[in-house]
C-alpha cells in the first residue's frame, strides 16, 4: 500500500505535462492541471473502493 | 516560433530543452522539472540500472525488454547513450582486465578464499555455482568454500611492468584479515569487466606468504566509473538481483522512467507544433472568433507573448 503514495507525484507529473502541452497561457495550464490532476485521483480511488469491494474476504 | 525542427530535437534529446531554446520558459520549466524529474528520479530509485538497452547488434530478440526501452527513448540523451553502453557491453574487449591505465585506491570490505589453485580456478568455481541460481549470491556466503574469511582496509591498485616487459596490475592491500593485521603480500591482481550496471567493480589478487605460495584469493570491490555503468544492459541474473532488493518499488520507478519517456512524446510534438488547443486565454466560442484552427495558428505564432486581448 505504502508504494501507491509515488502515484501522486506520477499523477502530478503526468496532468502537469499533458496540460501543458495543451495551452500555452500559464494560469490556463494550472487551472486545467489541477483539475485533471483531481480527476485522476478520484478515478484511482474509486477504482482501488471497488477493487477492495470486489476482493473483499478473498 | 523559433526552428520547430530544431526545437524539437533539442526538446526530444533533453525535455525542456527545445522550449527554451524557443523562449517558452515556463513550458520549459514544466516539462524539465516534471519529465526530468519523474526520468531521473526512477532511475537512481532503481540504483541507475532502470535503462535496460536491448543487445544492439540484435534487438529484436528481446521482444519485452524492447518494449520497455522504446517507452525510455523518449527521453533521448540517456536512451541514446545506452546504445553507445550496449555496443561496448557486448564487445569481446568488455573482458577481465588484467591491465590499468592509472592507480586506484580504494576502500573496501571483502573477503578471502583459502584456495591454492589461484584466480582463474576460483572464478570457474564460481562460475558452476551461479549456474543454477537466479541472482549473484553475496560473497560472504559462498557455496563455493564455506569458509571464507572477511577482509577489511584499503586497497591499491597500480600499473606496473614485469621483468620481461609484460603490463600487470599490482595490487597492495593495507588491512586485516578475520580481525588480524594483513602480514602478506598480494599477486598481480584481476579486475572485472569495465562495463557492467553494478556500481561496484569487483578485483582478485592471489594472497602469496614469504616464500610465494598462493595461500588463496582476496576478492574486493572498488568503485566502477560511473560513465561505465549507466544504462548498460543486464544480465537476467542483475535484474533478479534488483527485484530481489527492491521488490514491488522497483516496478514503480521503472514506470517512472516509461512515463516520463511517453510524456516526453508530447512535449516533443508540442515544440514542433504548438498547444494543441490554442493559447488557452481565449474567449468562448460564442463570443469570439468561432475559427478553432485560426485560434492556433494565432498561438503557435504569438509564441509565448500574451496577446493584448487576453481576457479581463
Amino acid at each position: 500500500m505504502s508504494y501507491m503514495i509515488y502515484l501522486v507525484p506520477l499523477s502530478a507529473a503526468v496532468s502537469l505535462v499533458y496540460c501543458t502541452t495543451r495551452y500555452e497561457y500559464p494560469p490556463r495550464i494550472l487551472s486545467s492541471a489541477a483539475k485533471f490532476f483531481a480527476k485522476i485521483l478520484i478515478f484511482m480511488i474509486v477504482a482501488l473502493a471497488i477493487l477492495m469491494a470486489l476482493s473483499w474476504g478473498l | 516560433m523559433r526552428d520547430p525542427w530544431l526545437a524539437g530535437l533539442l526538446a526530444w534529446l533533453v525535455p525542456g530543452a527545445g522550449h527554451f531554446y524557443q523562449g517558452r520558459h515556463f513550458k520549459g520549466t514544466i516539462y524539465s522539472v516534471c519529465i526530468l524529474g519523474l526520468f531521473l528520479s526512477g532511475w537512481a530509485m532503481a540504483d541507475w540500472s532502470a535503462v535496460q538497452p536491448p543487445d544492439i547488434r540484435r534487438p529484436m530478440a528481446q521482444g519485452t525488454l524492447l518494449l520497455k526501452y522504446g517507452a525510455q527513448l523518449g527521453v533521448g540523451l540517456p536512451t541514446l547513450y545506452g546504445l553507445v553502453q550496449s555496443d561496448r557491453y557486448y564487445s569481446p574487449t568488455n573482458t577481465m582486465a588484467k591491465t590499468i591505465d592509472k592507480p586506484i585506491t580504494s576502500e573496501f570490505e571483502g573477503v578471502f578464499f583459502p584456495t591454492s589453485h589461484g584466480i582463474n580456478d576460483l572464478l570457474a568455481r564460481i562460475r558452476d555455482a551461479e549456474e543454477d541460481m537466479d541472482v549473484y549470491w553475496p560473497l560472504e556466503q559462498s557455496p563455493v568454500y564455506p569458509q571464507v574469511v572477511p577482509a577489511k582496509g584499503k586497497i591499491l591498485l597500480e600499473p606496473a611492468r614485469s621483468d620481461l616487459g609484460g603490463e600487470y596490475i599490482r595490487a597492495s592491500f593495507d588491512g586485516t584479515m578475520n580481525g588480524k593485521p594483513f602480514e602478506y603480500h598480494l599477486g598481480p591482481a584481476q579486475l572485472e569487466h569495465p562495463i557492467r550496471s553494478s556500481g561496484e567493480r569487483r578485483v582478485f589478487a592471489e594472497v602469496l606468504d614469504d616464500a610465494n605460495q598462493s595461500l588463496g584469493v582476496l576478492v574486493a570491490s572498488v568503485p566502477r566509473a560511473w560513465l561505465n555503468r549507466l544504462a548498460v544492459p543486464m544480465s537476467t541474473r542483475e535484474v533478479n538481483q534488483l527485484h530481489a532488493k527492491h521488490g514491488n518499488y522497483l516496478e514503480i520507478w521503472m514506470v517512472f522512467t516509461w512515463i516520463g519517456g511517453l510524456l516526453n512524446m508530447l512535449a516533443v510534438w508540442d515544440a514542433v507544433d504548438g498547444p494543441a488547443y490554442g493559447y488557452g486565454d481565449e474567449l468562448p466560442q460564442e463570443q469570439a472568433a468561432p475559427d478553432h484552427s485560426k485560434q492556433k495558428e494565432t498561438a503557435v505564432a504569438s509564441g509565448s507573448q500574451q496577446p493584448q486581448s487576453a481576457s479581463a
